[in-house]
């Protein structure tokens, strides 16, 4: 996966189910990512202004409290979190449609497999290394 | 007609006289049927004889006189009677002419008189007949050219309903329908919960506005004993022939309503009641204002024989939207349902995907088959749960396709490659015959779906033989091929095999929910492209797609 595992890239995963978040820390830890966890947007937001600077937030959008399209509203109010590339995960049919407009970076649909995690992923870091 | 034949009954009290007359008829050349000397047996003779005229006398014995009996033949038979009397005083003038006498004979008189007087009243007599013929001619005439009208009428009426399934356009119809031919105003009301709404109004006059004005302010109350609040209570039509200005100022609660109702002007009204399914839907009202429009009960039925039409074309606008309703609400249950699914889906498969990592650390084989087995299945499932959804949006027109530029050629490779492992277990090779690259504005995630249903029938269906997927093209067009060479389409199926719920081979033998290439042909669609079949039974069966490079218009992302 990464050869210099010297600085794990860090992700934030923002999910209020809390079976998928155990699982995507699993794949993700085993896939060399340092993974921090919010359960909702107001969780993350509070994360985010603590001090912690993901190098991408993996986004759900339907979560209670505060949903992803608000969290994002939020999120690009502070120039400092708005750098933060999301990628939206949803299971909603419109997804891609969604992304779109919050200006997301990519898109991840339930269920998806590890392997498209990775892939969307990997796309981004290839993305801001060049 | 020659006099002989001329038929002549006397009535004529007084033997000589009477006599005397038959001799002078005779001469005349008149043949004379009977002499009678009283009323009733004048009646009783023309009846029995039919002659063409009868020379009455008006002084008769009995109690029945000759003005009497007159009357009495003119009102039974169509016989002219010419007086014959010597009594010319006013009253018996008076009397006589009551009884539209076609002659009167003063005695004495000449044969020459008499003559005249016979053969002017038969000529009257027969000139009288031809023109109640030629009336009622014109009648019949006018009969048949009116009903004519009426059936032209109900069956334009029947093809304007026809038009439209939506409910408002419907009604819209129903009232543009009834004037001028069977109103100068016309208003449909429906039932609405308790109450009555008005959806409809029509007139010629420009009328309309203040129709709706004065249903506003003054709203009927829905338990009125007359108008079309009774009739939708009822179910019974209303006629009112003559609304005269005592009724307006009746049934007017202040100035302003008779304001209102004054400058409507209805004069007449027939109001029947819209059934359909022996449910009472509504009410027809059709008003008469300023024409010379009168209504009678025959109105009232042509008014029922066209709100029964309007009934049942309402009543099918009506199940029309409830059946939309009933599809929208599947497609929303569907929507939820598959979302719903798709968490749980997401993370068993996830778990899954953990657990085979850590067998795979461990070099666990027989297990790591058991899990291969269960994410198979997971996948499949998701598969079902996705198509679900594509078959609820594509049957309300919703293929979103978000088109980027994409490599097909990879994007077949890729989704070929996913097959590598059922193919294998179905023994079949799958064989690409594609460029290097194939570059064209598409959506990546839609393609694939139309490639995964392809290949996944192709290697369901392919009795272990190989598989051929094509990809040529142009600048313009991308053309792709799934080719196998197993079991084949039956040439019945083959037209059907991208509609919905269809499949070429029995569900028995074959699983699969039968959506596969009705959702590939709606995604090929939405991007403007085509996809065909050639098959035949026992020949293998080759799918091709055709594509544009580019698509025409990009959807709006809103």
């Amino acid at each position: 996966v990464n050869a210099t595992l010297a600085q794990p890239p860090k992700v934030m995963l923002v999910e209020d189910d809390p079976d998928i978040r155990d699982q995507m820390i699993d794949a993700l830890t085993d896939s060399g990512y340092d993974i921090v966890t919010a359960e909702n947007g107001v969780d993350a937001l509070s994360r985010l202004r603590a001090g912690d600077d993901p190098r991408v937030i993996l986004l759900d959008l339907m979560m209670p409290v505060m949903d992803g399209w608000t969290f994002r509203s939020e999120q690009l109010k502070e120039a400092r979190l708005a750098e933060i590339p999301v990628v939206v995960i949803s299971g909603s049919q419109g997804v891609a449609r969604e992304a779109i407009r919050l200006g997301a970076a990519g898109y991840l649909k339930k269920p998806f497999t590890i392997e498209m995690l990775l892939a969307q992923l990997q796309k981004l870091a290839d993305r801001t290394d060049t | 007609m020659t006099a002989g034949e001329k038929k002549i009954l006397v009535v004529e009290d007084e033997n000589v006289v009477a006599m005397d007359l038959k001799q002078s008829l005779t001469r005349l050349g008149y043949q004379v049927t009977d002499c009678v000397g009283t009323g009733e047996r004048a009646i009783a003779s023309v009846e029995e004889h039919r002659p063409a005229l009868v020379l009455m006398d008006i002084q008769l014995r009995g109690r029945m006189d000759g003005i009497e009996a007159a009357r009495q033949i003119g009102e039974r038979f169509d016989v002219p009677v010419v007086y014959v009397t010597a009594y010319s005083d006013d009253a018996t003038l008076k009397r006589a002419k009551v009884t539209e006498p076609y002659g009167y004979l003063l005695k004495p008189f000449e044969e020459r008189e008499l003559n005249i007087a016979i053969e002017m009243s038969l000529f009257r007599h027969n000139a009288q007949r031809e023109h109640e013929r030629l009336l009622q001619e014109q009648a019949a005439r006018a009969a048949v050219e009116q009903e004519r009208q009426w059936l032209q009428f109900l069956a334009d009426a029947g093809e304007r309903l026809s038009v439209s399934l939506d409910l408002d356009q419907t009604l819209g119809a129903v009232t543009r329908l009834a004037v001028p031919y069977l109103a100068d105003l016309a208003m449909v009301q429906l039932k609405d919960g308790e109450g009555i709404r008005t959806v409809a109004v029509h007139d010629v006059g420009g009328k309309e506005d203040l129709v709706w004005e004065l249903l506003r302010r003054y709203p009927p109350d829905p338990g009125l004993a007359h108008g079309y609040p009774q009739v939708i209570r009822t179910g019974k039509p209303e006629l009112l022939p003559a609304i005269g200005d005592d009724v307006l100022a009746a049934s007017a609660v202040d100035a302003e309503n008779l304001r209102l109702l004054r400058a409507i002007g209805p004069k007449a009204h027939v109001c029947v009641p819209l059934v359909s399914r022996g449910e009472t839907l509504g009410a027809l009202s059709l008003v008469a204002l300023d024409s010379n429009r009168f209504y009678r009960p025959q109105d009232v039925e042509r008014a029922t024989e066209v709100a029964r039409r309007c009934a049942s074309a309402i009543d099918n606008a009506r199940l029309y939207r409830e059946a939309q309703q009933a599809i929208a609400l599947r497609d929303e249950f569907l929507s939820v349902a598959s979302h719903e699914l798709r968490t749980p889906l997401a993370s068993a498969t996830l778990a899954l995907q953990n657990v085979d990592r850590a067998i795979r650390r461990v070099g666990e084989g027989a297990l790591g088959r058991k899990v291969d087995t269960i994410m198979q299945q997971f996948a499949n499932l998701t598969q079902l749960v996705e198509r679900l959804l594509d078959v609820s949006r594509l049957a309300v027109g919703k293929a979103d396709v978000t088109p980027e530029e994409l490599d097909l050629a990879e994007l077949i490779r890729d989704v070929a490659g996913r097959f590598d492992e059922s193919a294998r277990r179905a023994g079949a090779a799958i064989e690409l015959h594609l460029p290097a690259r194939f570059v064209g504005e598409w959506d990546g995630l839609r393609l694939g779906q139309v490639l995964t249903n392809l290949i996944g029938n192709a290697i369901k269906f392919c009795k272990g033989r190989p598989i051929q997927i094509g990809l040529d093209g142009d600048e313009t067009s991308a053309t792709l091929t799934v080719r196998d060479d197993g079991i084949g389409i039956p040439s019945d199926k083959l037209p059907h095999v991208f509609e919905r719920f269809e499949r070429g081979v029995s569900s028995r033998n074959y699983g699969g929910l039968g959506l596969g290439l009705y959702v590939s042909r709606q995604l090929v669609e939405a991007h403007g492209g085509r996809i065909r079949v050639e098959s035949e039974a026992g020949q293998g069966a080759t799918f091709t797609v055709e594509l544009p490079r580019h698509l025409p218009a990009r959807p709006v992302a809103s």
